[in-house]
């Protein structure tokens, strides 16, 4: 960490389990503060709020970091790809990606686990509509839009099952 | 990070991804980095007639503000380009297009150089600016003096500007006879305009390299890039030193799509890293990688003479490819399109002119089939128009007209085993049971096309690899392809493995050094899978050599007879390196290399050996078209691609169908866009618009045709795109019964034909 000017701020919230702080610009995005931090799964591409590449959780929700100021994240609990490992929701849909092929170049695919992952909230099984409706925020150039569709909808349908038993 | 098992077949590519275990290039900065931002020309054309750069330069941690010349105090040839040295690293006293770089500044940190590069004040005496098409063929004022052919490549050898109209820097010919002659006699002759915009590759992955030069004198470059070799090539060149000084390295790639090829921002960080002594890199936001290269846009011209059963009798096409201010790709790209510009059909005359010209739009450089969807557009519709107005409906129209196995094509090369009927009719079987959709409202209207196309293989190109049998009889290859999504990584391991008769954990690929990879030409033109695969093989046989004359040495019962593979004797090659060289074995090495043979054209553009392989792939889209919105949907897109055959044939499907999906949004919702002044109006993803989830289509179904008589992988990376357009138009005009002839097809422009038509049948 390089020393702190005095246009900069002490942000401290809690990365994948472990409290961290961390110097930020007032106009610094949550996204480069990640990457600073060594979170590769966080990738900045359109920096727009359209691409979701930049996805990660902050208290639970998902939001596009790169339109996220680093100084709102204070006191908050941001989660990465890599914070979730364990999640079994997070393998599971992982594992449908790897049986589907629903990655080709790969930039986009932590940005789309990290937003498919709400679908999970409600338990339920989803539609390719409604897959697509939630999951339109996210851009994939390669297009791997209907391997990816099919790869959230199994992991729905399996973690549904899952929970019924 | 993590490390879970890796399954060990075709999953591994995706499952790698998805657990966030791939790092590119910006994952692994080296340390003390500084980077240069570029000061972008604010007018399309112009001399420059001042740079002020002192506030810049005093902005605390600007390391330096280099113009041109400052650039050319470490480097002996400061212009680059694949066809012509025609490109500047940065402007050299003259911008040509908007956009263009003129100053770079360096500082410690990024930020700091975006700040200082506002600071850098640049005038200008304009120039006339030339956009359209047509303008640019016709422009009386030569964008360029002089230019030199580069010939780094076999077919672009002796590429010429045309002497009375320096703007043409490549006109291609193919003809067989009079187009003329047969049509003045013919009972139908039709003729129709054709355009297509620019649009951006926008790979996610935004554009990025960085040079760290070495105490010795030696540098290293990381980039995202397709062509490492090539690029160390042109580095040396540049920059006059050995190729062994420079090490080009790479990781795997977020995207590539035929955007991250040649020397582009290469030349800028190695110049600048040698100004100032320390790493410098690069990094583009979304919004200024849209003045990296374009898809061209085209205009075409395309008349056919037919009889009365629709046969094709002569065709003629012209097609002026706009290549924006520098040439980049554009020779080999309005050659290499002219070739197939009157579609894969027997026709006994054609009479192709293509030509390429320079203009003040960003330059213009491949996306996805390399000009291919552009010339497909023109002639899958045009067919379609034909088949119209003869009232013969457009599956029959193609089957009297289709080429077959072991056709000659009109540039005199064979098809060979590439069979456009037998894809075509594939097609049509898989149509069969996959009815169109019956709109929800009645409002609405539902429609079908299909188009089938051809290509042929990237020009001759050289793939070299080196394959290591380690001392356990696993084995390492080293090989130049670049991993970019397509799975080739997986794809080269399969490829050693069945070689070799090991398993895929046996085998490890290693690629992103020229210090230690040798030479490939590149990841682009769907070249690698066929000719790594020819490279690979020659490798395995070196190694089979080897392994042959260490058993010479043996007793007579332990030699390998010439008919058997040493990689499948029992106990495996590994018992004689063990023979040879003691329990613990040795390294072998093989080497393999392959370039297709080539013959050039003749004057009239023909040649019996053209392309090594040609590759065909068949679309077919079922639209909803709302007559009152002008919104057309595509419901199913399928594509039926000739692909030899597949190594891992998931992975081919996921490419065809990406392919498709991705030419689907450059057809309906991609364009870029300037203003009078030439000035680009839409960088960046909020206004250039991709396919997100819901645009794309309700089903998607990629299949391929193998061919069991000839094992050979043709090429899949573009197949895709090929047809995509023209399928969507012809799916309109089922649905709405109007002509869309101008891309991107847009609601507007879907809506006024439809009212247009309205208007014609109330007359």
């Amino acid at each position: 960490m390089s020393e702190p000017s005095s246009s900069q701020e002490l942000v401290r919230f809690v990365l994948n389990g472990q409290p961290v702080e961390v110097f930020v610009t007032i106009d610094e995005p949550l996204s480069q503060t990640l990457r600073r931090l060594g979170e590769t799964t966080v990738r900045e591409s359109c920096a727009v709020g359209l691409c979701g590449c930049c996805t990660a959780l902050v208290d639970g929700t998902s939001v596009s970091t790169c339109l996220y100021w680093a100084v709102m994240a204070d006191g908050t609990q941001v989660d990465t790809l890599d914070g979730l490992a364990s999640d079994e929701r997070v393998t599971g849909l992982q594992t449908s990606i790897a049986e589907h092929g629903a990655a080709q170049c790969g930039y986009c695919t932590p940005g789309m686990v990290m937003t498919a992952l709400e679908l999970f909230d409600d338990g339920g099984p989803r539609s390719s509509e409604e897959i697509g409706a939630h999951m339109n925020g996210n851009l994939c150039r390669c297009a791997c839009y209907p391997e990816m569709t099919c790869a959230i909808k199994d992991a729905l349908t399996q973690a549904h099952e899952r929970s019924g038993r | 990070m993590r490390s879970e098992t890796l399954p060990q077949d075709w999953t591994s590519h995706a499952w790698q991804r998805a657990i966030g275990n791939v790092r590119y290039t910006d994952d692994d900065i080296p340390q003390g980095m500084t980077y240069v931002v570029l000061v972008r020309s604010t007018i399309a054309h112009g001399e420059i007639t001042s740079i002020d750069r002192d506030q810049a330069r005093a902005v605390p941690g600007v390391l330096g503000v280099f113009t041109f010349d400052d650039l050319m105090t470490v480097t002996r040839e400061g212009y680059h380009g694949t066809g012509y040295r025609d490109q500047p690293m940065i402007a050299d006293g003259i911008v040509r297009h908007y956009g263009e770089p003129v100053v770079a500044v360096v500082a410690t940190e990024q930020r700091i150089a975006q700040e200082a590069a506002q600071l850098v004040n640049i005038e200008y005496r304009p120039l006339p600016v030339v956009i359209a098409d047509h303008a640019a063929l016709t422009n009386p004022h030569a964008l360029h003096q002089d230019i030199e052919p580069s010939a780094d490549f076999i077919d672009l050898k002796g590429i010429t500007p045309l002497a009375e109209n320096p703007n043409v820097y490549v006109r291609s010919i193919l003809r067989t006879g009079d187009f003329d002659e047969v049509a003045k006699d013919a009972p139908h002759v039709f003729e129709h305009h054709f355009s297509t915009a620019s649009a951006s590759a926008s790979p996610l992955e935004t554009v990025s390299s960085y040079a760290m030069p070495n105490r010795d004198g030696s540098i290293e470059i990381l980039s995202q890039t397709q062509m490492p070799s090539y690029v160390r090539v042109q580095l040396a060149r540049m920059f006059g030193m050995s190729e062994s000084r420079i090490r080009v390295r790479h990781v795997a790639l977020g995207g590539g799509f035929g955007f991250k090829i040649y020397a582009r921002t290469e030349p800028i960080v190695v110049a600048c890293a040698l100004l100032i002594g320390r790493p410098v890199g690069i990094k583009f936001s979304m919004e200024e990688q849209f003045y990296l290269p374009h898809r061209r846009g085209t205009t075409s011209t395309i008349a056919s003479a037919v009889d009365d059963e629709g046969n094709i009798l002569a065709r003629r096409c012209f097609i002026i490819w706009n290549g924006g201010a520098y040439a980049d790709v554009g020779p080999r790209m309005v050659k290499k399109g002219g070739n197939v510009a009157a579609g894969p059909y027997n026709i006994p005359v054609v009479d192709i002119e293509s030509v390429g010209v320079y203009s003040n739009r960003i330059p213009g450089g491949a996306i996805r089939g390399f000009g291919i969807p552009q010339i497909v557009w023109a002639y899958e519709t045009h067919g379609d128009m034909i088949a119209s107005s003869l009232g013969i409906d457009p599956v029959t129209f193609r089957r009297r007209n289709l080429m077959k196995r072991n056709a000659i094509h009109h540039t005199g090369t064979p098809l060979g085993p590439c069979d456009p009927s037998l894809v075509f009719e594939r097609m049509i079987k898989e149509l069969e049971s996959r009815p169109l959709v019956e709109p929800d409202s009645p409002e609405l209207k539902a429609g079908r096309g299909v188009a089938i196309a051809l290509k042929a293989a990237m020009g001759p190109t050289t793939s070299t690899v080196k394959l290591t049998l380690n001392p356990d009889g696993s084995a390492t290859v080293h090989c130049g392809t670049v991993e970019m999504g397509q799975g080739s990584d997986i794809t080269m391991a399969q490829i050693v493995a069945d070689e070799l008769n090991l398993s895929l954990d046996e085998v490890k690929v290693v690629s992103g050094d020229t210090d230690s990879v040798p030479w490939d030409a590149m990841t682009a033109g769907s070249r690698s899978t066929n000719h790594m695969e020819k490279a690979i093989s020659r490798a395995a046989d070196d190694l089979r050599t080897q392994i042959r004359s260490l058993s010479d040495s043996m007793d007579t019962e332990d030699r390998i007879a010439d008919d058997v593979d040493p990689f499948k004797v029992k106990g495996g090659a590994i018992e004689y390196l063990r023979a040879k060289f003691g329990p613990m074995g040795a390294t072998l090495t093989g080497v393999g290399a392959f370039i297709p043979d080539y013959i050039p054209p003749d004057s009239d553009g023909r040649s019996e050996r053209i392309t090594e392989f040609w590759m065909c792939a068949a679309t077919a889209v079922d639209v909803i078209v709302d007559p009152l919105t002008g919104v057309v949907r595509i419901d199913q897109l399928m594509t039926i691609s000739d692909v030899g055959k597949a190594i891992h044939p998931e992975l081919v499907r996921t490419q065809l169908s990406g392919a498709s999906i991705m030419m689907a949004s450059i057809s309906m919702s991609e364009e870029i866009k300037y203003d009078d002044d030439g000035q680009l109006l839409n960088p960046g993803l909020a206004l250039y618009r991709i396919f997100g989830f819901e645009d794309s289509p309700r089903a998607v179904y990629a299949d391929m045709v193998l061919d069991k008589r000839d094992q050979v992988p043709r090429g899949v990376g573009e197949s895709g795109t090929f047809g995509v357009a023209p399928a969507i138009a012809s799916a309109i005009h089922d649905a709405v019964g109007v002509w869309m002839t101008d891309l991107p097809i847009k609601p507007e422009n879907v809506l006024r034909a439809i009212e247009e038509a309205a208007d014609e049948r109330a007359q």
